[in-house]
């Protein structure tokens, strides 16, 4: 099937183009991310359209009072695998839960968003990881979604996945431990879910090379999450 | 070997800059480029050597070279104090790399 074939029943295909081409012309060279309904960008703050395409994909609510409210603390239940948050209302200390996200809803919302890539970046994604890794790599990638590579500067192992933060791994004393899983999407990201403005190869890219090149900048820029917590995706 | 950079894209998946030194315009273009995605803080990663990568602090648009953190070899001589660490000039033209553009983190988990 060629490329042709496949735009034709790519309903986004159009729209990626077309802000393609406006990405060109304004130069923004990595491109300008493609809003959806019901899934919210959530955009690097400097990114130029930020407010302007973090608003689209967003519901709007009705402003609620919460002046009378104070927070107080917070923390996670491991037991009850859910956030637990303190307030004050009023004087009154007061406390409820809030589930951890769940790995399916993740899981679904980025099916959902899948839609905006198309077979086009991913495989020029896939081409341009397969200049950058060993053939061993690349068919470990291909073949489980996954790949690992231990830094040369700290020693640190880290699992490069697919549609899931890179786990860094350290193996000092003879044992495996799980240092933090690291999230970070180049541009944006759809809220709630695992799927990034860019092709999923494209955000791993990002991940291995931002590793490789500065590793200490890697780690400042992602999100750090223990191995425990649900956005681990352990 | 003529050298070209990879730009991580939404549209595309990734578009090229050559640094071919027998296309000056291409040349010419993928200066400007560069030199604008360091000021928009883009981090540009290099492979300066096979399997060892770097990346990029400034860029020398006049003669296309990429200037990256240097590890000054040990030497007997008393060193030259300088501000700033040194950096060292690798030819666009030779090595190949890829373009990230700022990152929004990700999956932030924070409910307050």
């Amino acid at each position: 099937m060629n490329l042709e074939r496949l735009n034709e029943h790519d309903h986004f295909a159009y729209a990626r183009a077309v802000l393609g081409e406006i990405a060109h012309i304004s130069d923004e060279w990595a491109g300008i991310p493609l809003p959806l309904e019901d899934h919210a960008l959530v955009i690097e703050p400097t990114y130029p359209y930020a407010k302007e395409l973090a608003k689209l994909g967003q519901r709007e609510l009705p402003p609620e009072d919460l002046s009378h409210i104070t927070k107080r603390s917070h923390f996670w239940s491991t037991h009850r695998r859910s956030e637990v948050l303190i307030w004050s209302n009023r004087g009154k200390i007061e406390w409820g839960i809030v589930p951890g996200m769940h790995h399916i809803t993740q899981d679904l919302k980025t099916v959902g968003a899948s839609v905006v890539w198309g077979i086009e970046q991913e495989t020029n994604a896939f081409q341009l990881l397969a200049e950058h890794v060993s053939s061993h790599q690349f068919k470990q990638y291909v073949l489980t979604g996954m790949f690992l590579e231990q830094s040369r500067r700290s020693h640190i192992h880290y699992v490069f996945r697919r549609l899931r933060p890179t786990v860094a791994v350290s193996s000092q004393g003879g044992t495996l431990r799980i240092l933090a899983a690291l999230c970070l999407h180049p541009i944006a990201y759809y809220e709630g879910s695992w799927a990034g403005a860019m092709c999923p190869t494209d955000d791993l890219i990002a991940h291995l090379m931002l590793m490789r090149g500065d590793e200490h900048m890697f780690w400042r820029r992602a999100n750090q999450h223990r191995a425990y917590r649900p956005e681990a995706g352990l | 070997m003529s050298g070209t950079l990879a730009i991580l894209n939404v549209s595309k998946g990734d578009t090229k800059l050559s640094f071919d030194k027998d296309k000056p315009e291409e040349r010419a273009y993928a200066a400007r480029v560069v030199t604008d995605m360091l000021k928009r803080g883009y981090a540009i990663v290099i492979e300066v050597a096979p399997g060892v990568y770097e990346r990029v602090k400034a860029f020398d648009p006049n003669t296309c070279e990429y200037l990256i953190s240097d590890i000054p070899k040990e030497t007997t001589a008393a060193p030259v104090r300088k501000r700033g660490r040194p950096r060292r000039r690798v030819d666009a033209a030779t090595t190949s790399g890829v373009g990230v553009a700022r990152a929004a983190r990700g999956c932030a988990g924070e409910v307050w």
